[in-house]
C-alpha cells in the first residue's frame, strides 16, 4: 500500500522524465543493443578523459564487461 | 575496482578487489576476498554487495547490503587501502528492502541514493519500485542525522523498460570524492527490470537534474515499514 509521500515524489519523477530519462542499454528489442544477452543489474559507471566507462555483467555473471561512451547515449 | 563474486565459496557472494593501470586489464587481490560475511544482519554468513564508494580524506566508505536476505538492508563499511575494512557496528543505516546505496557530494552535504522497493521485490508498479535520495553532513547516514528527500526516479509504467524494478543506482562525478559533477547537475545511472513484453530483462538508464534544484528539496518524513 502506498503512502502519503506519493504526491511529492511522482512530481519529482516528471521533471526527471521531461529532462532526460531513458535506456542506453537495453537486450535486444529496441534503443542500443549491449549484447544478445541480458545485462544485470550489477552496473558501475565513471568518467576517464572525455570518455563514460560503463562495467557490467551479462545475466550469467561469469564476467565483467566494459563499454565506453562519450554522451552517455551511444 | 570492488566486484562481488562467488569464486570464492559457490554458497555466498563475497567482495573482491582488482586493480588496473588502464581500465581494461585487470589484476585479482592475491588475498581476496577483502569483504565476507554477515556484514549486515548479523548471524554467521551472508551474501553481501558493495555498490557505492566514496573518498572521505584518506577514508573509503563503501555501502554494503544483504543479497537473498527478506527485506534487504544496508550498512558501511570503512577503509584506508580498500583491503582491510572495518564494519559498522550497529543497526544498517537503511532497512525494509532498501539496498543498493551509492554516495556523492555537493557542497556541504553528501547525497545517497537508495533503491526502495516497499512492497517487496519484483511488484510491477511506479510506486513499488522507487530510488530515495537523503542528504547528511556525514558519509554515514545516520538515521538520527539523515535528511530524507522523496524518492527522484520511480519505476515506468506497463511495457516501459523499467516497470517491475530499480536497481544500482550510481551517481556519475569525475572524482573518488564524489564531489565533481557534470555540468552542475546530478547525474544518475541506474538498472531496471521489465517485467513483460517482447524484451524482458535488465536495462541501463540515464537521468539527470540541475543541482539548484535537488539541493533545495524540502525534509520529508521517512516512508516507514507497513507503508
Amino acid at each position: 500500500m502506498i503512502g502519503g509521500n506519493l504526491g511529492a515524489a511522482v512530481q519529482m519523477l516528471k521533471v526527471m522524465n521531461q529532462q532526460g530519462v531513458g535506456n542506453i542499454f537495453y537486450n535486444g528489442a529496441s534503443g542500443v543493443t549491449a549484447d544478445t544477452t541480458e545485462v544485470t543489474a550489477d552496473t558501475t559507471v565513471i568518467t576517464a578523459d572525455n570518455d563514460y566507462i560503463i562495467y557490467y555483467a551479462l545475466n550469467d555473471r561469469s564476467a565483467i564487461h566494459r563499454a565506453t561512451s562519450t554522451d552517455l547515449n551511444t | 575496482m570492488l566486484y562481488r563474486s562467488n569464486e570464492w565459496d559457490l554458497g555466498y557472494d563475497k567482495i573482491g578487489l582488482a586493480t588496473s593501470a588502464d581500465g581494461i586489464n585487470w589484476t585479482k587481490y592475491v588475498n581476496n576476498p577483502v569483504l565476507e560475511g554477515a556484514i549486515v544482519t548479523g548471524g554467521t554468513d551472508a551474501s553481501i554487495d558493495i555498490t557505492g564508494i566514496i573518498k572521505v580524506g584518506s577514508t573509503y566508505y563503501g555501502y554494503v547490503n544483504d543479497v537473498g536476505i527478506t527485506p534487504r538492508s544496508t550498512t558501511y563499511v570503512t577503509s584506508t587501502d580498500l583491503i582491510n575494512w572495518t564494519k559498522h557496528v550497529g543497526s544498517p543505516m537503511f532497512t525494509n528492502e532498501r539496498y543498493c546505496a551509492s554516495v556523492c557530494k555537493y557542497e556541504t552535504y553528501y547525497y545517497l541514493a537508495i533503491c526502495y522497493s516497499p512492497n517487496g521485490s519484483y511488484q510491477t508498479g511506479a510506486g513499488n519500485n522507487r530510488i530515495e535520495i537523503y542528504k547528511d553532513t556525514d558519509p554515514t547516514f545516520n538515521p538520527t542525522s539523515r535528511k530524507y528527500l522523496g524518492y527522484i526516479i520511480t519505476g515506468g509504467g506497463l511495457g516501459s523498460w523499467e516497470n517491475n524494478y530499480l536497481d544500482v543506482p550510481n551517481f556519475l562525478t569525475t572524482t573518488i570524492q564524489r564531489d565533481v559533477h557534470i555540468d552542475d547537475k546530478l547525474h544518475l545511472i541506474y538498472s531496471g527490470h521489465r517485467a513483460n513484453g517482447k524484451a524482458t530483462g535488465w536495462s541501463i538508464g540515464h537521468a539527470y537534474k540541475e543541482w539548484s534544484f535537488i539541493k533545495n528539496l524540502p525534509t520529508l518524513t521517512e516512508p516507514g515499514a507497513g507503508e
